[in-house]
């Protein structure tokens, strides 16, 4: 615990150093996010733009005004939401890139520039693909043995036992293994990145990420259920103040949004955070 | 818990039909003096006050369940009391339970699943069916076997293989004016639930489960005769007022929930236990046994409440409650006094769902999850659905077969008011932070939202309807335009529709026509003689005929027209000079984009903050609104109250010039938000 603690402090301390580099991440990301937001802005301005039921919205959510929106103009949405699919593919190589050069400062905190991190960005982009593409597999997997199981037999479940608690019991613990199977993917996948940076090659890297998992899991998993709470306890209070703020008016629109990207920006840092402390783990 | 004592507790034939006040007088001191050795709990009086309907048929059933072999033994008497004007020589009977017998009848014929349930791999013992084995006419006038007159008929399809319509030739016409009785002995095959009725392991709901009289009524040509139609999909029942007394022989293990009181319950030496129920005025019986009911009674107003759920649904009894109890004084306020003793929720284990939400007289089914929150109103949107059909349906007995409009839509306008009216509107049904909607809201959309809206009249049969259209037009559509017409009218005269429809034909069997007279009576009654005749044109219009209403601002100009300029007189040429100044004209352009013409209202506002209504006939397919020397217009709207539910896109039913960019801003933004959380969740691993 006294590890897990010391960890977390010189973890927080990285990531505080990170900001400015969390800022390209958080940066690129905003950018390809706004190209979809953006043209939905566009749509909405063009179909219902000039309609006064939109006063409607300041108030809140108005399901006849959105429902009606949809109805008849919901067809000018689906091309963007076919491009959104390939925006999502886009992200996901980019993330490789950007989320490499953000690893490799969190565990090199002697050399937190912006310089080192396009360079470390660079340096590691196809080794840190090649690790992704196999946990990406893993997930999947993991997804598939657990849910598509549940998928099959939750309509025969629900009809096969008196009540339905049961049931929902097993989805909910289903749902628990998955997300303890994700937990010790992302950290495996974490200690595969950080021996590929100490200069092993994949697949040794990811059995000695494995290893490394093996020796101090439950500081690990206690690790990642803690980050997990943080970032539950950040969407509490991103809802609470954003219910608080309310969107009653210009003014108020614009406060949320700032309250939206400073979670989002967060939530990056925490990554940061995250990354330095299991680095620390790793190494104690 | 029940002794052991039996009792002699059951009245004569003669004593439901005349209402014997002897005999319901004492019933409490009977009660009194039997309790020692049979332990008995009313759950209310079952006689009422006086006799509410002409009562034309009436069933005494002695029932045993065997749920070992899932069978139904049954003997069974009817007395018919024909009131009309000319003899009766045959009858015809529902025997709906035929109608899961296999898959050629006319129900189950070209499904492939009712309600999601496939029919491949049932076993033999899985289908339902009844047969009668025997059929008498035992009365005053003697006895008669009558088994060999029986025949199965097909009124509607002349499907042979079709058996849920029995027609019985009589041995002797009944005169207008007698009344005949007839002995039946029947068993059944419960099936595995096909339609509310059968079982879901140890889950029973008995509805249209014993042989019934069709309705003998004039029909459309003033013939008289049965009408009785084979059971389809998409209808439900029609059936004659009358007194129930139904003897339930069970295992003790099951407790029970039924049409009606229970006016007696006696354990019997073999493990089982048969309880005495009787319902008075009602068109239909139903029953429901389960071994884990957990049982909450209240009442509210002298109406016996009794819900009956299983334990994981416990918590929803409070809500129920609640609920039921608001729907019972908000109708009673707005339509009518409730004419029961007692109402009975049912609520299925999740395994038994396919036996919940319907309604039967003094018995609803409704259907909930474990753990459903708070926020989330669908159960209780349910309830209020299936109570309210113990006025359309229960009391108010129209053919739901032949206009089921009449009972569905008309209830789903009164689920819609009761729900916001208890909840508020726009979070009646869903109630999630920032994400609430009304179940009005609901109704209205699943009309507007369909893929074609001309799809059919309303006022049809049941069978005419497909999957696609049924709900969105029988009761979506109707109950969408009786709300229009509540806002054109004011909810003070719709109340005052709908009270008078409840007192002319309450216990009767009101056609679409007779409606369609007292709302012609009661709006004749407003002092706005156009406005009425203009409200009672569009209800005609939305159930009689398939136009689409769809009124849109589609332009605002503002411009300044050149002065006086120009050659003007015969014999002498003019050339002004202009100087006379310009004259600013507004146009705004609206539009009629469907094909139903109705008188809309449009306001619109100018610069300097000024308003002015106009009046539009809504004839044209577009017109022109000009205003000269004004100042500018700066917005406009049809429709400005919101009265037009109707109306296919209520977003295009105003424009304004001067934009408000924020809300469009705030859900752009919010769309950007969560692309930005979904690459965050998507990348965990990266």
């Amino acid at each position: 615990m006294k590890q897990v603690t010391q960890a977390l402090i010189q973890g927080m301390k990285t990531g505080y150093r990170l900001r400015y580099v969390s800022l390209i991440v958080y940066s690129m990301q905003l950018l390809l996010a706004l190209s979809v937001g953006m043209q939905i802005m566009e749509v909405l301005e063009a179909s219902v733009g000039h309609s006064l039921e939109i006063k409607k919205l300041f108030s809140g959510y108005d399901h006849t005004v959105i429902m009606d929106f949809l109805k008849v103009h919901g067809a000018s949405l689906t091309p963007l939401f076919g491009q959104l699919r390939w925006i999502l593919l886009v992200w996901l190589i980019t993330s490789v890139f950007l989320n490499g050069g953000l690893l490799l400062c969190a565990v090199h905190p002697e050399r937190i520039s912006r310089a080192d991190y396009w360079h470390f960005a660079a340096v590691y982009f196809n080794r840190f693909l090649k690790t992704a593409l196999i946990f990406l597999i893993l997930a999947l997997l993991l997804t598939a043995l657990l849910f598509v199981p549940l998928l099959i037999a939750l309509m025969p479940m629900l009809e096969s036992f008196q009540s339905e608690t049961t049931a929902v019991g097993i989805a909910l613990l289903v749902v628990a293994v998955w997300l303890t199977g994700c937990s010790v993917l992302f950290v495996w996948s974490l200690l595969t990145r950080i021996r590929q940076a100490g200069g092993n090659r994949t697949w040794p890297a990811v059995r000695a990420g494995w290893r490394d998992f093996q020796g101090k899991k439950s500081r690990y998993i206690l690790v990642v259920a803690l980050f997990l709470a943080i970032q539950l306890l950040l969407a509490a209070i991103y809802l609470l103040l954003s219910g608080a703020t309310g969107t009653h008016t210009g003014g108020g629109i614009f406060v949320v949004f700032l309250l939206q990207q400073l979670f989002v920006y967060s939530r990056i840092v925490l990554r940061g955070v995250m990354y330095s402390t299991v680095r620390m783990i790793q190494n104690g | 818990m029940f002794s052991n004592c039996t009792t002699n507790f059951v009245p004569s034939q003669n004593i439901r039909v005349t209402k014997n006040m002897f005999f319901r007088k004492f019933i409490p001191v009977l009660l009194v003096v039997l309790a020692p050795c049979t332990e008995i709990r009313p759950q209310c009086d079952p006689f009422l006050p006086g006799v509410l309907s002409k009562r034309p048929a009436n069933y005494n059933i002695s029932v045993r369940l065997d749920d070992q072999n899932r069978m139904l033994t049954a003997d069974q008497s009817v007395t018919f009391v024909n009131q009309s004007p000319v003899p009766v020589k045959t009858l015809r009977l529902y025997l709906y339970l035929n109608a899961f017998k296999n898959t050629e009848s006319t129900f189950l014929k070209g499904a492939s699943n009712v309600f999601g349930q496939k029919f491949d791999n049932r076993k033999p013992e899985e289908w339902g069916w009844v047969n009668i084995r025997s059929f008498s006419r035992t009365d005053a006038r003697g006895s008669a076997d009558l088994r060999g007159s029986m025949k199965f008929v097909q009124p509607d399809d002349d499907n042979p293989e079709d058996q849920s319509v029995l027609e019985v030739a009589l041995d002797q016409p009944i005169a207008p004016g007698d009344s005949a009785v007839f002995q039946l002995k029947w068993i059944a095959r419960i099936p595995k639930t096909i339609a509310r009725a059968g079982y879901s392991r140890d889950f029973y709901l008995f509805c249209h489960w014993f042989p019934q009289l069709g309705v003998w009524e004039q029909d459309k040509n003033g013939v008289w005769d049965w009408n009785c139609h084979q059971f389809f999909r998409r209808t439900e029942f029609y059936a004659d007022f009358g007194v129930y007394d139904v003897h339930i022989t069970t295992d003790s293990k099951y407790k029970m929930g039924a049409s009606g009181c229970l006016v007696t319950a006696v354990n019997n030496p073999d493990g089982t236990t048969t309880r005495h129920f009787h319902a008075e005025d009602v068109i239909d019986f139903a029953w429901s046994v389960y071994p884990y009911f957990q049982e909450i009674t209240d009442q509210w107003n002298g109406v016996h409440i009794r819900l009956m759920l299983p334990p994981e649904h416990a918590a929803m009894g409070p809500r129920y409650l609640y609920i039921l109890k608001f729907a019972l004084e908000y109708l009673e306020k707005h339509v009518g006094k409730y004419p029961y003793p007692g109402i009975t929720v049912v609520d299925p284990p999740f395994h038994g769902l396919r036996s919940g939400m319907m309604e039967y007289p003094t018995l609803i089914t409704v259907g909930t999850f474990y753990g459903i929150p708070e926020c989330v109103r669908t159960s209780e949107s349910l309830l209020i659905h299936e109570f309210t059909h113990q006025y359309f349906m229960g009391v108010l007995a129209s053919n739901e077969k032949e206009e089921p409009w009449l009972d569905e839509g008309f209830t789903t306008y009164f689920e819609d008011r009761i729900l916001d009216a208890a909840f508020g509107e726009k979070q009646s049904l869903l109630a999630f932070p920032g994400f609430h909607f009304g179940n009005r809201e609901q109704t209205r959309l699943e009309y507007t939202a369909m893929r074609n809206p001309r799809d059919g009249s309303v006022a049809r049969p049941g069978w005419e309807f497909s999957d696609f259209n049924f709900k969105s037009l029988i009761y979506s559509k109707t109950a969408t335009s009786l709300r229009t017409l509540q806002e054109i009218t004011g909810e003070a005269v719709m109340d005052g529709v709908m009270r008078a429809y409840f007192e002319r034909w309450k216990f009767g069997h009101p056609r679409g026509n007779d409606f369609m007279a007292v709302l012609r009576e009661e709006l004749a009654k407003m002092p706005d003689t156009t406005l009425a005749n203009n409200a009672y044109k569009l209800f005609e219009t939305a159930i009689y005929d398939t136009k689409v209403m769809d009124y849109a601002v589609s332009s605002i100009v503002n411009e300044m027209l050149p002065g006086r300029q120009g050659v003007f007189g015969d014999s002498v040429q003019t050339v002004a000079d202009g100087s006379s100044g310009k004259q600013p004209v507004s146009r705004v352009e609206v539009q009629r984009r469907g094909d139903w013409v109705y008188p809309v209202e449009l306001l619109v506002t100018f610069e300097d903050g000024s308003t002015r209504m106009m009046h539009w006939s809504g004839e044209a397919g577009v017109h022109v609104f000009e205003f000269y020397d004004t100042p500018a217009v700066v917005s406009a709207q049809l429709d400005p109250y919101g009265k037009l539910g109707l109306d296919m896109d209520i977003n295009n039913n105003s424009m304004t010039l001067q934009p408000e960019h924020a809300p469009l801003w705030k859900y752009a933004l919010k769309f950007t938000f969560w692309i930005q959380n979904l690459f965050q969740a998507i990348t965990f691993l990266v």
